[in-house]
């Protein structure tokens, strides 16, 4: 007999009216002083499972934020009354969102507990549209409804008995004003209506602006042979203020494109799909691995009439291709191929042409006054990087500083470089004329990017304001405030920063960052707590230590960094350190280190010719030419080989003796004492190697590794080692636990970002390169240093030195837990709150609330858990 | 009514010591027997004697034969015969030993060709059991030597350690799914092929893969069985701390009661620190890298008791979540490479692994891990240039407490199509289907019961337009029988729930 779990689920999808009465109980905890003002405010009773779509319409008197537990099967909802406070105390207009139901979660029948509103298993994706008939202002009179829709794993209403099961092919549409008026009792709480679809949704998306008769579209699953479905919907607002969906005869269908993979749906902000003849486009993530772009612009007036089965091939207007740049080292890219996208938003309007009378571009606002809705894409790829692109044109934008809509080159021809270790010459590439500037490079969060949206920039009308003695007076624009700086440490430094475009995009590792969209970097809370700031720039942090310390009288090498070079990309701070490349680390570059992944290798040392003459390691796996043609490995004749044990071939007599016990050469050699030469590679799975070698401890004695001859063949662990000599590169570089390379004393060692792995590519363009005289920052360059002569003596002598980044991106965790990975980020505004950053921490079952003017500020952040 | 014995219990060779003990049928080895019984009694007139029966577990006992259950199921391996093979770990501890059991396929079979739309949830009936052998308890992953052999092993033999004894299990499955012990034949295989605590002072015997190594002095390559330790060893406890540190053995697959070598996966013994000492969960082996891969991470706790210091998952935040890379060709004295997980997205540990697809030189290029505290799947890139780390390319929320993946294979001939994953979900009892092309999961099963956690896929056949997937259910001793369509993967289907546990 089956347990009460396993019994097929009672009809849901319904508010849950199980518990009885008690309002609400939510602010739970309140920090008490300053110094706790980076903890967030701890909102419990939630009981979220994997939170994951954030979605906010209005429900006639109030916005009502849903959060959707993917982990389970029904939605949250958050109480947000608009109606602003007036100047001189009360409300600017009539208000019947009762305050004490603001910013808290419609409650259950047990009111301590938040209500439930059951969809189905496993919502994750949610869009809202804004119903309004009639006087549709801030407090206007008409009739102010809504609509939630939400995508996820649901049932497809199975046959009686059936348990568990199939996916569903169907949307789920909640009417939030009854969601209040059930919570209120003054309704019946009414089931989701069921919109039925072919295929299950991956995303829905609806445009932000109220109208009766709003459009929804929403994309489905594809499959190799089945490609996916956009699907045009309409929801008409009734007589009562309900939402409907209209027949089917108004939808519209059409078929992606079989390559695509859709991951996500984005509108442009504001747009009018009210008015007829307006051309908008819908845009459409595409996170095929082998993507052919990144995201596809559909003209929504293209979409032909829904039919039932596959729908005609969607018009695609035009492919949105974003390019992985990869910095060749000289100044120049190489195409790292299209970046697909899994989610991406479109920038809003920024207009403060009003604000200054002249027309020209308001204080603090240099260059772009006016800046249309949908001029700027931020997609965040598969692998978490955060691209922008130019919309003008659906390609990546341009590296700073060019801006984004710059399209021509500086001039600035060829630079000389310097020479390289071989004594070549390095021309160093600025920009060639006749082309566009080069496409910037992904900026890169701490983790993994996830999602992204945008921050509505408020009008003037709502800039923060400066209290004098005549009373408050506004700021001008930019008004998008951003609380930035060290809000920690004793002397905190913490401003309230403007921002005219600011974007936000949550994290693998939990966190919430800010992007300052125009200059298409993170706002940075150690360069932006100044106005006057070009930015900070990264530094080397004390001195070199050599480990071990040489004795007195051994030879000991010195480390120095390259002197700046003004007129070079990349070089222009000394040790050509680079802000956002440069990243806080431990470099440590070690003599006749171990090369990575020849750690240690065993095989079989036989010395083929006899007493005196080399001898041969065969090992196993061969697969050394791949050391061999990694340039950073560089496996070559020269390098050294350090026997750490030998063994016995061949197994045991019957005494149980070995049949070839060691010889006393062997028996008593002390592992990784000596180093031997490699003569040759004569394939990739053995090594020749010469007799005699070096002592470990003290490279100037020779070691005496010489074997008789009765010691072979004998089985052996060795670890293989960068070797000096004329052209050798005896030292391996290392940042942390990454490896960098191997460097010749003497020469110039210049680590270069290569895009290989995450710690090995820029992260941000944090500078005002222009302002700073930098030239356009297209080589990157994490340091360079050059390992002076003598060499040491011991072998594994360790010369490390520490580069601090100088950044410190903008963001916000969760820091009450340790446990991260963020999911979807969505920003607020309303008459009553200018801007509201949430964010579901999935991994941590919470939703946190930021507003940006008040980060590290009590009650700043909360967290709804 | 007296039930009819199933085939296996038909086929239930003697247990010589248990049926005596329990007052049975008498054994075939009547002198030794005696013998015993003397000495016994002699003690037993000296000293004052309790008489402890020997519970067997179903379907050797407990008393007398019993219909074969499934209790507390962990392993799962699909024999080359396709016969299910499922470890039961006698969690708790209601029986004096764990049980392997071997399931009929064509009871498999039967159930996904069911017309019935309603779940089953019914008894797996005692004609579904083909064999049964008693292993150790708190029996863990289950393992089948094939990758050691290329798939040439004329018979398969299953792994799987037993936690509390420390004994590695081995039990050989022929061609009509009948079990017997390795090396000593019969179905009492409780003393293993060979205790690894006494052996390596390798405790907990958790993660074990097949796999091949080329020890120093080896003319070739050797088939190996890879087992690691969950449980670190103390070294030494120096004013409270516990040095620890948890050694991987390498068995020759040929004679697994050998140790090839064995070799250090961490080790803190106050001067070198690799990887903190910790234990070791799931382990991977890469034949086209030749490495091993160990993922989990467990401590030791000296001050959390007055005995013994216990083992437990390590502290969240405290350790960082770390995989621990071995080659499998230097021997005893194989480095260990450290990939730091942490800075991507936290975590605690690593749960479970499991390579993703080989390209045309068999090598794998993507690590599938579930990974706790967040509850993400990631996936990790395999480099190929060998002096770069591996490092996380994507991660995905999964529901609570994901467990073991399964990549579901297509049949024979079938169209391509997209790279899929079966996920359980301990906690959430569920299993999510995870499409690598879209980067999200497309279907979740729910209400398997409490803790699904090991998940197989039975064999695809050519023509078959869904994949069937079996999850043991650990906490209800169930198995969850789940079917996939490969065309639209989102419409997947729980057909049954079968097993219930013992009474």
């Amino acid at each position: 007999m089956s347990s009460s779990r396993n019994q097929p689920r009672a009809s849901g999808n319904r508010l849950r009216a199980l518990f009885a009465a008690a309002l609400l109980a939510l602010i739970v905890a309140i920090a008490a002083s300053g110094a706790c003002a980076n903890q967030p405010l701890n909102v419990s009773q939630n009981d979220f499972v994997a939170p994951s779509g954030l979605t906010i319409t209005s429900a006639r008197d109030r916005d009502l934020l849903f959060i959707a537990s993917s982990g389970g099967d029904e939605l949250r909802a958050l109480n947000l009354c608009t109606t602003p406070t007036a100047d001189g105390g009360g409300y600017a207009y009539k208000n019947t969102c009762p305050a004490n139901e603001d910013f808290h979660f419609v409650p259950g029948p047990i009111r301590v507990f938040s209500g439930g509103i059951e969809t189905a298993d496993r919502p994750t994706r949610l869009a809202s549209v804004r119903l309004c008939m009639g006087d549709c202002s801030d407090g206007g009179p008409g009739l102010h409804g809504g609509a939630v829709l939400v995508s996820g794993s649901t049932v497809d209403s199975p046959p009686a008995g059936v348990d568990g099961g199939a996916a569903g092919s169907e949307l789920r549409m909640i009417d939030p004003s009854n969601v209040v008026d059930g919570a209120e009792k003054v309704a019946p709480a009414l089931p989701p209506a069921h919109i039925p679809l072919e295929a299950p949704p991956v995303d829905v998306v609806a445009p932000d602006q109220p109208g009766s008769s709003v459009p929804v579209w929403v994309v489905t699953q594809s499959t190799p042979t089945q490609p996916a479905q956009l699907v045009g919907l309409r929801i008409l607002e009734a007589t009562d203020g309900s939402p409907q969906v209209a027949p089917q005869t108004a939808w519209t269908k059409c078929s992606l494109p079989l390559t695509v993979v859709p991951r996500r749906l984005a509108l442009v902000p504001g747009a009018d799909f009210a008015t007829p003849g307006l051309t908008n486009f819908i845009y459409v993530a595409d996170g095929a691995t082998h993507a052919l772009q990144s995201a596809l612009e559909i003209d929504v007036a293209s979409l032909p009439a829904w039919a039932a089965g596959i729908g005609p091939p969607c018009t695609v207007h035009r492919p949105i291709t974003a390019m992985l740049p990869i910095p060749d080292g000289d100044g120049g890219f190489t195409d790292g191929g299209v970046l697909p996208f899994r989610a991406l938003a479109l920038s809003p309007l920024l207009d403060y042409r009003s604000a200054n009378p002249d027309g020209g571009a308001p204080v603090n606002l240099t260059s772009v006054p006016v800046v249309p809705a949908g001029a700027e894409m931020i997609g965040v790829t598969v692998n978490g990087l955060v691209t922008f692109v130019r919309m003008a044109d659906g390609i990546t934008a341009p590296i700073p500083p060019y801006g984004l809509n710059d399209v021509l080159l500086l001039d600035a021809g060829f630079v000389d470089g310097g020479v390289l270790p071989d004594g070549g010459a390095i021309a160093i590439q600025l920009f060639s004329d006749g082309g566009p500037p080069p496409a910037m490079e992904p900026l890169r969060p701490p983790g993994l990017a996830r999602e992204v949206a945008f921050l509505l920039p408020p009008p003037e009308s709502r800039c923060p304001s400066n209290q004098t003695q005549n009373g408050a007076i506004p700021f001008p624009p930019p008004c998008t405030v951003v609380y930035v700086g060290n809000t920690s440490s004793p002397n905190p430094s913490s401003i309230s920063q403007r921002f005219p475009l600011v974007a936000v995009t949550s994290s693998s590792e939990g966190g919430t960052f800010f992007l300052e969209a125009l200059q298409r970097r993170f706002v940075n809370d150690n360069r932006d707590n100044d106005s006057q700031s070009t930015g900070s720039v990264p530094t080397i942090s004390g001195t070199a230590s050599l480990t071990p310390s040489p004795a007195t009288g051994q030879p000991t090498p010195t480390l120095t960094f390259p002197d700046p070079a003004p007129s070079m990309p990349g070089r222009e701070q000394a040790g050509w350190l680079n802000a956002g490349v440069t990243r806080q680390a431990t470099w440590r570059a070690i003599f006749h280190a171990a090369i990575p992944g020849l750690e240690r290798r065993a095989g079989v040392l036989t010395q083929p010719g006899g007493p005196g003459t080399p001898l041969h390691f065969q090992t196993s796996p061969g697969n050394l030419d791949l050391f061999q043609a990694s340039p950073d490995l560089a496996l070559s004749v020269g390098d050294l080989v350090a026997f750490s044990s030998f063994e016995t071939l061949g197994g045991n007599q019957p005494d149980g003796g070995p049949i070839n016990p060691l010889c006393p050469d062997l028996a008593n050699f002390l592992g990784l004492s000596t180093e031997v030469p490699i003569l040759g590679i004569p394939d990739k799975a053995s090594l020749d190697l010469g007799l005699g070698g070096v002592s470990t401890f003290d490279n100037r004695t020779p070691a005496g590794f010489n074997p008789a001859s009765a010691c072979f063949p004998v089985g052996a662990t060795a670890e293989v080692r960068a070797g000096s000599g004329p052209g050798k590169s005896p030292w391996v570089i290392f940042e942390g636990n990454l490896h960098r390379g191997r460097a010749q004393t003497g020469a110039i060692f210049i680590a270069n970002r290569k895009q290989r792995d995450p710690g090995d590519n820029r992260f941000d363009y944090p500078l005002d390169y222009a302002a700073r005289g930098y030239l356009p920052p297209s080589a990157d360059i994490a340091v360079a240093f050059t390992i002076n002569a003598p060499e040491p003596v011991i072998s594994g002598t360790n010369i490390s030195f520490l580069t601090t980044s100088g950044q410190a991106p903008t963001g916000v965790h969760d820091a009450s837990t340790s446990f991260g990975f963020a999911g979807p980020t969505l920003t607020y505004t309303s008459p009553k709150v200018v801007n509201l950053v949430f964010t579901s921490i999935t991994g941590s079952n919470t939703v946190l609330q930021v507003d940006p003017a008040l980060i590290g500020v009590l009650n700043g952040v909360i967290s709804y858990r | 009514m007296t039930r009819p014995l199933s085939r296996v219990q038909r086929a239930l060779p003697s247990v010589p010591g248990a049926r005596h003990r329990e007052g049975s049928a008498p054994s075939g080895h009547r002198p030794a027997f005696t013998l015993a019984l003397c000495l016994v009694l002699s003690l037993g007139s000296l000293a004052c004697s309790v008489d402890v029966p020997v519970l067997l577990p179903p379907p050797f006992g407990p008393g007398k034969p019993q219909p074969p259950r499934l209790f507390f199921p962990t392993g799962m391996v699909v024999a080359r015969s396709g016969h299910l093979l499922v470890a039961n770990a006698n969690f708790d501890h209601a029986y004096d030993s764990g049980a392997l059991v071997s399931l009929d396929p064509a009871w498999l079979a039967s159930v996904f060709s069911s017309t019935n739309p309603l779940v089953r949830d019914e008894q797996i009936p005692s004609s579904a059991f083909t064999s049964a052998a008693l292993i150790g308890s708190y029996a863990g992953p289950l393992v089948l030597d094939d990758a050691a052999f290329g798939g040439q092993n004329a018979v398969q033999t299953a792994y799987t350690g037993s936690r509390d004894s420390n004994i590695l299990a081995g039990v050989q499955v022929d061609a009509a799914g009948m079990l017997s012990c390795r090396g000593t034949g019969g179905t009492d295989c409780r003393t293993g092929v060979i205790n690894l605590g006494l052996a390596d002072n390798l405790e907990s015997p958790y993660g074990i893969a097949a796999g091949f190594s080329h020890p120093p002095g080896a003319a070739q390559d050797l088939p190996t069985i890879f087992v690691s330790a969950l449980s670190p060893h103390i070294d030494q406890i120096n004013s409270g701390t516990a040095y620890t540190s948890a050694p991987v053995a390498a068995l020759d697959a040929t004679n697994p009661g050998s140790i090839l070598y064995s070799v250090l996966a961490s080790l803190n013994n106050g001067v070198v620190n690799v990887a903190g000492g910790i234990g070791a969960g799931p382990i991977v082996f890469d034949g086209a890298r030749r490495n091993l891969i160990l993922g989990g991470c467990y401590q030791r706790f000296p001050n959390s008791t007055q005995g013994n210091p216990s083992t437990g998952k390590c502290v969240p935040g405290t350790v960082p979540n770390q995989l621990r890379i071995l080659s499998v060709d230097s021997g005893s004295d194989s480095s260990v490479r450290i990939v730091d997980l942490s800075a991507t997205v936290r975590g605690s540990e690593v749960n479970w692994m499991t390579l993703g697809p080989e390209d045309a030189n068999g090598r794998a290029h993507t690590l599938y891990a579930t990974v706790r505290n967040p509850d993400v799947l990631v996936e990790i890139e395999l480099p190929d240039d060998p002096g770069t780390l591996p490092f996380v390319t994507r991660a995905t929320s999964l529901p609570s407490a994901p467990g073991q993946i399964v990549r579901i294979l297509r049949p024979a001939g079938a169209p391509p199509g997209g790279e899929l994953l079966g996920i359980t979900g301990a906690t959430s009892g569920t299993v999510d289907l995870f499409d690598v092309a879209a980067g999200q999961v497309v279907s979740r099963i729910e209400r398997l019961g409490e803790v699904p956690y090991s998940i197989v896929q039975l064999p695809p056949a050519p023509g078959d337009t869904n994949a069937h997937l079996v999850a043991a259910v650990f906490g209800d001793c169930r198995l969850g029988l789940i079917e996939v369509s490969y065309a639209q993967p989102w419409q997947t289907r729980l057909r049954a729930r079968m097993g219930t546990c013992p009474p």
